[in-house]
């Protein structure tokens, strides 16, 4: 679904920042990207969705290249922060903003906005301005304006950031209702042991790690070596917590 | 919430009657004239269902700044000498001016609060586009919208971290210098903000345009309180020219 062959990237005047990165998502799957501050993982999502243009190698989403700064239908990406995403004075507006552009016709938009709503359960928000709306709000609303486009693959940057429990919780059941592709980078290891099945680990701007996400984290001396912590629900429990 | 009149207003007529309506209000010159375009606009703030109370509050701010001018626009020279007091004199001309401007821009800011009451300002975009407003002016005018507010919220932000760290009772020559720091942080971030909104809006194929859900139907109502105002601004025109 997800080909990226032989990336590299470094900011101007900055050191290389990923070397020679290499993976492939597979369709239906949620991959989890996880590594230290500064290891590369918002650098390759925004390269993934050509934001940012690659130095060295190809990306490519079922069969296409990504352009630098071409619009692909096929991907979508969540930003850390919903206020980048959000900009209109409805969230109808907004989560209508991509089809409208894709050329979907009028008549046709409010059935897919409101389907986009209902996907994340959240149809009350469609005539709220996102200034009238909790973080946790917006975060749903940002979600719903990227499947309104209907996307094939959908990387999500620090999707559970600033929430609390009960919000973190709505998007960790979102998530495990949707049948697109994700790739998701957060700092929120149980939170990623709940949605994904795979995880990629990156450090330093190389791929340390890739497999089955228990398997990974569960071995501590990696999790450790790479400025990780091994999650608190992998750990055996020496004594009970409660009598 | 029960809706004012105003917003029954179709967007398009509202616009185009009431842009025409201030333009008539700042060709005129006339006393007469100029008190028949304040008395328009208080009618019409009356009539529209316009929160008199939001209407002399968004008078507040260019009327103080009137009021720091006023010194300068009296002492301004003219031809008919009023008053000669033992430094300065009061000729007529200056206190005309004076006049002219106070009235002239009370009426357009009534006007402008009419405009913008309650607006839902998608839709008033909307009907700029429809009226032939370039749409790149219509994309800056939405962004600076949405994002004037959260550049709002960061100065406040750096300014109480700013004032927790003692910042006001630094004085002169720092206490500037730390304002500049404030401004340049806030430039920096709004610059940074910027670039990510337009990657988030290019990401859901935004190619310059905007484009809109809705379509407008105009009633017939519509139409005569649109002429209303258009027979207003003619008889401003017409007072002016033949008094």
């Amino acid at each position: 679904m997800l080909n990226i062959d032989n990336i590299s990237f470094a900011y101007p005047g900055g050191n290389p920042i990923l070397k020679e990165i290499n993976l492939t998502l597979v369709k239906g799957e949620n991959t989890a990207l996880v590594g230290p501050n500064g290891s590369g993982k918002t650098t390759l999502f925004l390269l993934c969705c050509g934001i940012l243009k690659e130095q060295a190698g190809k990306i490519e989403v079922d069969g296409k290249f990504i352009q630098h700064k071409k619009f692909n239908s096929k991907i979508s990406y969540l930003f850390q922060s919903p206020d980048d995403q959000l900009f209109s004075s409805t969230i109808f507006d907004d989560v209508a903003f991509g089809p409208l552009n894709m050329g979907v016709e009028k008549k046709d938009i409010h059935g897919i906005v409101r389907e986009a709503l209902k996907r994340v359960n959240s149809e009350k928000l469609s005539d709220k301005s996102s200034f009238h709306l909790s973080g946790g709000e917006k975060r749903i609303a940002a979600i719903a304006s990227l499947l309104s486009m209907n996307p094939e693959v959908l990387l999500f940057d620090e999707p559970t950031a600033n929430l609390d429990s009960r919000n973190k919780r709505k998007v960790i059941e979102l998530i495990q209702c949707m049948d697109e592709t994700l790739f998701i980078s957060s700092h929120d290891l149980e939170f990623l042991l709940e949605t994904c099945g795979r995880v990629i680990v990156i450090d330093e701007g190389r791929i340390v790690a890739d497999g089955p996400i228990r398997e990974i984290m569960s071995d501590e001396e990696l999790m450790k070596r790479h400025g990780l912590e091994k999650p608190h629900s992998l750990i055996p429990h020496q004594e009970r917590h409660h009598y | 919430m029960k809706k004012a009149p105003i917003q029954f207003w179709d967007y398009r007529w509202k616009l185009v009657s009431l842009v025409i309506l201030i333009f008539a209000i700042a060709y005129t010159g006339k006393p007469a004239a100029m008190i028949s375009g304040l008395a328009f606009s208080l009618l019409l703030t009356f009539f529209t269902g316009t929160n008199p109370g939001e209407a002399v509050k968004n008078l507040k701010t260019p009327l103080y700044l009137l009021l720091f001018m006023s010194p300068f626009i009296i002492l301004t020279p003219g031809r008919e000498l009023l008053w000669q007091l033992p430094v300065v004199k009061i000729y007529r001309e200056s206190l005309d001016l004076l006049f002219t401007i106070l009235l002239k821009s009370t009426s357009i800011i009534l006007i402008f609060n009419a405009l913008l009451y309650k607006a839902d300002l998608t839709r008033l975009m909307q009907a700029m586009k429809t009226v032939g407003i370039p749409g790149k002016l219509i994309s800056i005018l939405i962004s600076t919208y949405r994002y004037i507010f959260l550049y709002r919220k960061d100065l406040v932000k750096l300014s109480i971290a700013a004032k927790l760290r003692a910042h006001s009772k630094r004085r002169g020559f720092s206490h500037l210098l730390t304002s500049a720091d404030i401004m340049l942080t806030l430039l920096v971030r709004s610059y940074e903000q910027s670039e990510r909104v337009q990657a988030a809006m290019v990401m859901r194929g935004y190619r310059g345009e905007f484009y809109f859900a809705e379509k407008f139907k105009s009633k017939f109502s519509d139409k005569i309180i649109s002429l209303v105002v258009l027979m207003a601004a003619t008889g401003i025109i017409l007072m002016e020219n033949l008094c």
